[in-house]
C-alpha cells in the first residue's frame, strides 16, 4: 500500500507522455509476438534442417524414364557435369502398403504396376490418386539411413544389408515411423505392388523428424503425410520385394490403357564436398536429361534451406522494418523515464528528506518503469490471446510472450538504473529550489 | 543536542575549483534552542544546513547528532535520522502539487517502518490540526495560498514528531503577514520543546527567535542571544 501510493506520487508528472509510452509498449509487444509467433515455424524449421551433416552441397535430383534406372544410366546423366560417380541415392517412397483386409475394387482391370500406382500416391504432388482407402504404411527404402543424415534417433536395430541373415520369401525387417502405429517386434501383413509381403518391426524412430523432413520435401517425391516403415534398400532386392533396376523390364503403355506418364522414379542426392557452392549450384543448373531420361532438380541443397527462405520471403523481407519499428518502441518505452526526468528528480528529492532509503529509492524508480511498460505488455499480450481465440490466426505463442516481457523488464530495469544514477547525485534541496523557480 | 566540532565542509577538494564552504565551525545547539542563522549568499548557510540536516557529510571535523557522531552512519541509517529526528521546511515549500494536502503530509510516515498504513490517518489529521489547516486536508496543494502550502510543509515536518525543526527561508516566499504567521508556528512549535534552527535573510525572522548566529565567508562572526 505504502509503495503503491509512492509511485502514484512519482507519477505526478506528465500523464501525457506516460500514456503515450504505454501505447507505443502496447503496440510493440503486439507487433513483435505477432512476427515471433509467425516467423517461430520458419525459424525453427530452418534451424532443424540446418543440423545435417551435408550443409548446403547436397542436391536432390529426380530422375524419370520409362527405362529402368539404372547405376550406369544415372552416370551417364551426370558424367556431362561432373558429377558421375557423385551421387547416392536418396531416400525413396515407393508405394503404399495395404493391409490385406481392405477392399479392392476392379483389380482385375490394372496390372499389378498400375494398380499399386493408381491406389498409392502421385510422387509429384504426395496425393493419393483414385484411392478409396488410403494406404496403411508407405513403404520407404534407404541407401543411407536417415539418422547418418540429419539428428533423428531411434531404439532397436535399423535394417542393414551388411548384418541381415534373411532372404527370400521371409518377413522384412523394417524401422517404423514415431507415428507409425507399428511397434518393435510387431509383424504385419500388407498387399505390396500386387503381392503380398511380411513385415517386421525391428527398430522404431523416436522423434519427429522424418515427418517435418518430409513436409519440407514434399516436392521431392516423399510421402507428406502419413507413417513410414523404411528398410534398406538392397534387403529389398536380397528378400525379392522387387527386381534390381538391372533386372526391370522397360515399361510400356498396355493395350487400352492410360499412359501413367513416365514410369520409374528415383530420387537421388548429388553431392560435392570439396567444391565452392556457387560452382556446385552452377555445374547443377546445366544438368539436363536426354531422350529417354527426364532429369528435375528438386532442391539445392539437403538440408535445402533455400526453398524454405523462398517460401518464407515476406518474413525475410520484414526483418529489417521489424528491427526497426522494435528500436523505436524501446526508445518509446525508455521515453517515459526520460522525458518525466525532472518531475522524478522533484518527487524524489521530496522523498529524500522525508527520510527516503537509498533501496526503496531504486524499488520505486523500477516501480514506476516497470508498471507502465510491464501493464501495457501484459495488455498486449492479452490482447493477442484473446484475438487468437476469435480470429483463425497466429498471434502470440508462450516463447514470444515470455520474450517480449523479459525484454519489457530488462529495459525497465536498465532505464531505472540511469535514472537512479541520475538522481543519486543530485542535491535534494537544490532540486526542490531549482524546480520551484521553473 | 547538535554538536559541531572543528567542521569544515570543500567542495572539489584538491583540484582548481576547490571552494570551502565552511571554515573550523565549533556550534552546539541544545534542545529545545529556537536559532537564527543569518549570512549572505555564499557565506555557507546552506552548507550549514545540509550538514546539520545529515544531507551532506563534513570534510573534516565531527558532527555529533544526540550523542552519536553522524560519521559513522551510512546513507541509509542517515535516511532513518532524517525520517524520525529532523523535519524540513524549505522556501519554496517543497509539496508535490498535484497532490491533496493530506498526501503530502504522508510521506515522512511511509517512509517509517514503525508506523503501520491504519496509524497513518489519525497522525496526519494531528499534525494538520497542530498548524491550523485540518480542514484543508482533501485540497490540492497547487489550489492553496502560499502561507497554507508553508503549513502544509511545516505539518509534514513534524507528523513524525521529530525532535529538530530545520527550516531555509522559510517565510522568503511569503507576505509579511503569513511570515509573521508562520514564525509564530515556528514559535509554538519550539515551545513544545522541538529544537528549530532557522536560516533566513529577514532580520524581522531572525529577531523572533532566542539566538542568532552568524555566518560571512564560511566563518561563523558572532553567536549572540537574543532573547
Amino acid at each position: 500500500m505504502k509503495l503503491l501510493s509512492l509511485i502514484s506520487s512519482v507519477f505526478s508528472g506528465r500523464k501525457k507522455i506516460t500514456v503515450l509510452t504505454a501505447i507505443s509498449v502496447y503496440l510493440i509487444t503486439l507487433l513483435f509476438n505477432y512476427f515471433f509467433a509467425a516467423s517461430y515455424d520458419y525459424i525453427s524449421l530452418r534451424q532443424y534442417l540446418l543440423r545435417g551433416d551435408y550443409e548446403n552441397k547436397l542436391a536432390a535430383v529426380l530422375i524419370s524414364s520409362n527405362l529402368p534406372l539404372t547405376d550406369e544410366a544415372i552416370n551417364a546423366l551426370l558424367a556431362p557435369v561432373g558429377f558421375d560417380n557423385s551421387w547416392e541415392y536418396a531416400l525413396s517412397a515407393k508405394a503404399g502398403l495395404l493391409s490385406p483386409d481392405a477392399p479392392i475394387h476392379n483389380i482385375e482391370e490394372y496390372d499389378e504396376y498400375e494398380y499399386e500406382r493408381m491406389i498409392s500416391f502421385d510422387p509429384f504432388t504426395g496425393e493419393s490418386t483414385g484411392a478409396d482407402y488410403s494406404a496403411d504404411h508407405t513403404l520407404v527404402t534407404y541407401t543411407r539411413e536417415p539418422s547418418e543424415l540429419f539428428e533423428t534417433s531411434y531404439t532397436g536395430q535399423l535394417p542393414d544389408i551388411n548384418t541381415d541373415t534373411g532372404g527370400m520369401g521371409d518377413s522384412i525387417p523394417v524401422a517404423a515411423s514415431f507415428n507409425s502405429p507399428l511397434n518393435i517386434g510387431d509383424t504385419a501383413q500388407y498387399n505390396y505392388r500386387g503381392k503380398q509381403i511380411s513385415v517386421t518391426v525391428t527398430a522404431k524412430y523416436t522423434d519427429d523428424y522424418l515427418s517435418i523432413f518430409a513436409e519440407s520435401n514434399g516436392r521431392a517425391g516423399l510421402e507428406p503425410h502419413g507413417s513410414w516403415l523404411l528398410t534398406d534398400r538392397e534387403i529389398m532386392y536380397k528378400y525379392g520385394v522387387e527386381p534390381r533396376p538391372e533386372e526391370q523390364e522397360p515399361y510400356t503403355v498396355p493395350e487400352g490403357r492410360e499412359d501413367m506418364g513416365e514410369y520409374y522414379n528415383q530420387m537421388i542426392y548429388v553431392t560435392a564436398e570439396n567444391m565452392p557452392y556457387v560452382e556446385f549450384a552452377d555445374s547443377l543448373s546445366k544438368l539436363k536429361g536426354d531422350e529417354y531420361y527426364t532429369v528435375t532438380e528438386i532442391g539445392g541443397a539437403i538440408p535445402y534451406v533455400g526453398a524454405l527462405d523462398n517460401d518464407n520471403t515476406l518474413i525475410i523481407n520484414s526483418l529489417p522494418l521489424f528491427v526497426l519499428i522494435f528500436l523505436i518502441g524501446s526508445v518509446g518505452a525508455a521515453a517515459n523515464g526520460f522525458l518525466n526526468l525532472d518531475s522524478r528528480k522533484k518527487a524524489m528529492a521530496v522523498f529524500d528528506i522525508c527520510g527516503m532509503r537509498t533501496n526503496i529509492a531504486v524499488l520505486l524508480i523500477f516501480g514506476c518503469e516497470a508498471m507502465v511498460t510491464l501493464t501495457a505488455t501484459a495488455a498486449a499480450v492479452i490482447t493477442a490471446a484473446l484475438l487468437q481465440l476469435i480470429l483463425p490466426v497466429t498471434l502470440i505463442s508462450p516463447l514470444g510472450g515470455i520474450i517480449s516481457s523479459g525484454y519489457i523488464v530488462l529495459l525497465s530495469l536498465i532505464m531505472a538504473a540511469v535514472q537512479t544514477i541520475s538522481i543519486e547525485h543530485n542535491d535534494s534541496l537544490d532540486v526542490i529550489r531549482s524546480s520551484e523557480t521553473l | 543536542m547538535m554538536i559541531l566540532n572543528n567542521v569544515n565542509k570543500k567542495y572539489n577538494p584538491r583540484t582548481d575549483i576547490e571552494v570551502h564552504a565552511l571554515k573550523d565551525i565549533d556550534l552546539k545547539i541544545s534542545d529545545g534552542e529556537f536559532v537564527a542563522i543569518m549570512g549572505v549568499s555564499g557565506s555557507g548557510k546552506s552548507t550549514l544546513l545540509h550538514i546539520l540536516g545529515c544531507m551532506d557529510r563534513a570534510t573534516d571535523g565531527e558532527y555529533i547528532l544526540n550523542d552519536y557522531n553522524v560519521k559513522n552512519y551510512g546513507k541509509n541509517a542517515l535516511a532513518q535520522i532524517r525520517n524520525e529526528e529532523i523535519g524540513f521546511v524549505l522556501q519554496s515549500f517543497g509539496l508535490m502539487n498535484d497532490k491533496t494536502v493530506y498526501e503530502n503530509i504522508s510521506y515522512p510516515l511511509i517512509f517509517n517502518p514503525a508506523v503501520k498504513h491504519k496509524q497513518m490517518k489519525s497522525l496526519i489529521t494531528k499534525a494538520a490540526e497542530d498548524v491550523g489547516i485540518a480542514e484543508l486536508l482533501h485540497k490540492k496543494a497547487s489550489e492553496l495560498s502560499g502561507g497554507q502550502k508553508q503549513r502544509t510543509a511545516i505539518a509534514r515536518a513534524i507528523v513524525n514528531r521529530p525532535k529538530i525543526i530545520l527550516a531555509d527561508e522559510p517565510t522568503a516566499a511569503l507576505d509579511k503577514k503569513t511570515a509573521f504567521e508562520i514564525t509564530d508556528l515556528f514559535r509554538a512549535l519550539n515551545n513544545k520543546g522541538r529544537t528549530v534552527v532557522i536560516v533566513t535573510h529577514d532580520r524581522a525572522v531572525a529577531e523572533q527567535c532566542d539566538r542568532l548566529i552568524e555566518l560571512a565567508d564560511g566563518k561563523m562572526i558572532s553567536d549572540t542571544p537574543i532573547r
